[in-house]
């Protein structure tokens, strides 16, 4: 393997991410020079070296094997995290060592799960500095790499392979880099669209930009530890629940509906499905709210409505303490933070796209059993679904359930409830962020012990990078 | 970019980020002795100021109970002034020390109260007894002795919380030197990694490709990825072995003829 291609690449990502430092720092500075200002600028001073520093030796771009490529992806993951913590470590107040590499673990894989219990105690700077991290994050930092350098040769075709999975490369249509554009064009369309309408609705600009970073990201961090339930304002959380949901569909799909083609997102079966378990969902919850007696009805479809479109999206916004709500709400909020929205959208979890492709195939198999003799295909989008990919469903969910039950024993062998192992294990498997028990919506993950907090970050970027790309990386001597 | 070019710039920028650590942590400490020495200076002024203007009005109030005792009007109204003349220009350097504590403007107050109360005692023989002692100006005295306890107190808690400030000053200091001299070793790291692959490795390669060819007339093939010096020298490398090459090739024709 050729490390010091590794390096160049890896060194991009830092240089991305210093970049997003010095726009932090410029926050902190327009903000009356706040304390988050030292801290940002000498991380953009730090990162910007250790990133610039292999192109004095690696100046032309190089071919990379598939190899690479994951191994690119993993460290670039990791060392953007690492960079990301730099900020929060020098700044001081709550993070210690493990509570920065947390903080920056939740940010960058759009998990939005805090370890912090006073979020306005925070600098401007450094709120901001968070949001960047998710939005960096939500886009996917090799993919932000990839559109924004103009000249990686072949390396943008490897890179481009491992960071999208199989299923988010549907309905692209295109070559690499008009993909890689319609993604970016995307992201940076809903996130304006959602600044400006959330500052009509009345929030401050700066909360607008941070909260649009945070929803369009699907990740969650808030300029409040009360979330969104410090504005209490109807038209905000209608606001942040329809970019939620938006947030959650494929964007080439979005882009195919708003340039008016064919393959949009009221023809996908996959973005259909998604629509329909959202709407069954919030039906089920604000019915189950109202039924007993936790809110009155309206409120029952507000905040139920608005519960189910953050978990589902693995947003991880708040409006109410979900954590009190009745058991069925519960369980159908958990239940959604392990299936999440659709792939080629922002979001994390299972997919929609791999249910849906699982009841599909359930679907054929009772076909088969009941005509033996038919030739019976699992088909979606009218597209027949190859074995191959039917059977990377059938070893991916799980791996996936699998690596939430591990981590649900760790966390109860260090001395948590069994709610909250299991419920943050799933949650941040999931990038969703919120819980239940000990870490529940308007909660935080402070109280958890250092242990959980390291499995716990773990989990994430495993969640993440969909457990095979992260694998691959401890499987490097057996590829040859 | 030559080899010389990229060494030197690899050093400067280790140079960099260690110069960084070091200025970072100069100015860091450098702010942090100068918290130290404000809160001490702050304590020290604090508790001695306090401790001034408790010793006048005792004094003051040692001034009267002679007075109750021995009816000597001159000497008390001299030893009075000159009490209450401590007492103001201690006030004073209270101001002048902590121009913005709030209490301050208490204790002026209980201060005057408390000088008025006296001032009527020098001027009016009447109140001269024990009762006027016990009801009136003890209730003075005891509001301004309190209200420099409160204002001792605040200074304390002043001190306490820039105590906590200089944790954090602490902290950050220490950190952003280890996080510096951290990225250094990061950097140190990946200058011999740089190194090691663009020009130990070749340049072994090189030594051995030169050997086999020299030993055991296995052709000269080296692969080298970087365009500097390392190349040029394989580069001549190859060009001096097909020289040599076509003059061996020169010679044998020429011995057969």
């Amino acid at each position: 393997m050729k490390g010091h291609v590794v390096l160049r690449y890896v060194g991009m990502v830092m240089l991305l991410n210093a970049f997003f430092m010095l726009a932090a720092a410029a926050v902190s500075l327009f903000n009356d020079l706040d304390t988050g200002f030292y801290p940002l600028i000498l991380s953009f001073i730090l990162t910007a070296i250790m990133g610039g520093f292999p192109f004095i030796f690696v100046t032309k771009p190089e071919p990379i094997t598939n190899k690479e490529s994951y191994f690119i992806m993993v460290s670039a993951w990791a060392m953007a995290c690492l960079t990301g913590m730099l900020p929060y470590i020098l700044w001081g107040g709550e993070f210690d060592l493990v509570n920065a590499w947390y903080e920056s673990v939740s940010g960058y894989t759009t998990t939005g799960c805090t370890i912090l219990t006073d979020v306005e105690a925070l600098p401007k700077g450094l709120l901001f500095w968070r949001s960047c991290t998710h939005m960096l994050g939500g886009a996917g930092i090799i993919l932000f790499v990839l559109a924004v350098v103009p000249t990686m040769g072949k390396a943008k075709v490897a890179l481009y392979n491992v960071e999208l999975s199989s299923l988010a490369k549907e309905n692209y249509r295109f070559r690499i880099r008009k993909t890689m554009r319609i993604i970016m064009v995307v992201y940076l369309i809903l996130i304006t669209a959602e600044t400006l309408l959330l500052r009509l609705a009345g929030m401050d600009w700066f909360d607008s930009v941070n909260h649009s970073f945070s929803t369009i990201a699907t990740g969650g961090f808030s300029t409040h530890s009360l979330s969104i339930a410090y504005y209490n304002n109807v038209w905000i959380e209608m606001i942040v629940t329809f970019f939620m949901i938006i947030s959650g569909i494929h964007f080439g799909l979005l882009f195919a509906t708003i340039t008016t083609k064919r393959n949009n997102i009221f023809r996908s079966e996959v973005s259909r499905f998604y629509i329909f378990c959202i709407i069954g969902a919030s039906a089920a919850i604000a019915v189950n709210l109202w039924n007993t007696n936790t809110y009155s009805f309206t409120d029952s479809i507000r905040y139920g409505t608005f519960q189910l479109a953050s978990v589902i999206s693995t947003t991880g916004f708040a409006t109410a303490n979900s954590g009190v709500w009745p058991a069925m709400s519960v369980s159908v909020l958990i239940f959604f933070s392990m299936i999440c929205a659709c792939a080629g959208s922002t979001t994390g979890g299972i997919k929609s796209d791999r249910l849906l492709i699982m009841l599909k195939t359930f679907r054929t198999r009772m076909l088969q059993i009941q005509h033996p003799n038919a030739i019976v295909r699992t088909k979606l989008n009218g597209v027949t679904l190859d074995d191959s990919a039917v059977s990377s469903v059938f070893i991916f969910v799980p791996l996936y359930l699998l690596v939430c039950i591990i981590s649900t024993w760790i966390l109860s062998a260090l001395g948590i409830d069994l709610m909250t192992s299991f419920s943050a294990s799933v949650s941040c498997m999931g990038n969703v962020g919120v819980g239940f028990g000990l870490v529940s919506s308007l909660s935080n993950y402070s109280m958890l012990p250092v242990g959980a907090k390291m499995v716990l970050s773990l989990v994430m970027l495993m969640g993440r990078l969909e457990i095979f790309g992260f694998l691959q990386i401890f499987l490097m001597r057996s590829w040859k | 970019m030559g080899i010389r070019t990229k060494i030197r710039l690899g050093f400067t920028s280790l140079g960099l980020l260690l110069i960084l650590a070091a200025v970072i942590s100069y100015f860091e400490l450098a702010r942090l002795n100068g918290i130290t020495r404000r809160i001490i200076s702050e304590g020290a002024t604090s508790v001695e100021l306090s401790n001034d203007i408790l010793d006048a009005i005792n004094r003051e109030d040692g001034n009267i109970m002679i007075y109750l005792r021995d009816k000597d009007t001159v000497s008390f109204n001299k030893l009075s002034r000159k009490s209450l003349g401590d007492l103001d220009s201690v006030l004073y350097s209270m101001k002048s020390s902590f121009p913005e504590n709030k209490l301050l403007d208490t204790l002026i107050n209980r201060k005057k109260a408390y000088s008025e109360t006296i001032n009527a005692f020098a001027d009016n023989s009447a109140l001269r007894d024990a009762t006027w002692y016990f009801t009136v100006y003890k209730h003075d005295y005891n509001a301004l002795v309190d209200a420099v306890k409160d204002f001792m107190r605040s200074t304390q808690e002043l001190v306490t919380v820039e105590a906590s400030n200089i944790q954090q000053s602490a902290y950050r200091s220490i950190m952003q030197g280890i996080v510096s001299v951290g990225a250094s070793l990061v950097l140190i790291l990946m200058f011999y990694f740089l190194i090691e692959a663009y020009y130990i490795t070749p340049i072994i390669r090189i030594t051995k490709g030169l050997r086999n060819f020299l030993l055991m007339r296995v052709p000269f093939k080296v692969e080298i990825t970087g365009r500097d010096e390392v190349f040029m020298l394989k580069e001549y490398i190859e060009q001096l072995l097909l020289r040599l090459k076509a003059k061996k090739s020169v010679e044998d024709t020429s011995m057969k003829n």
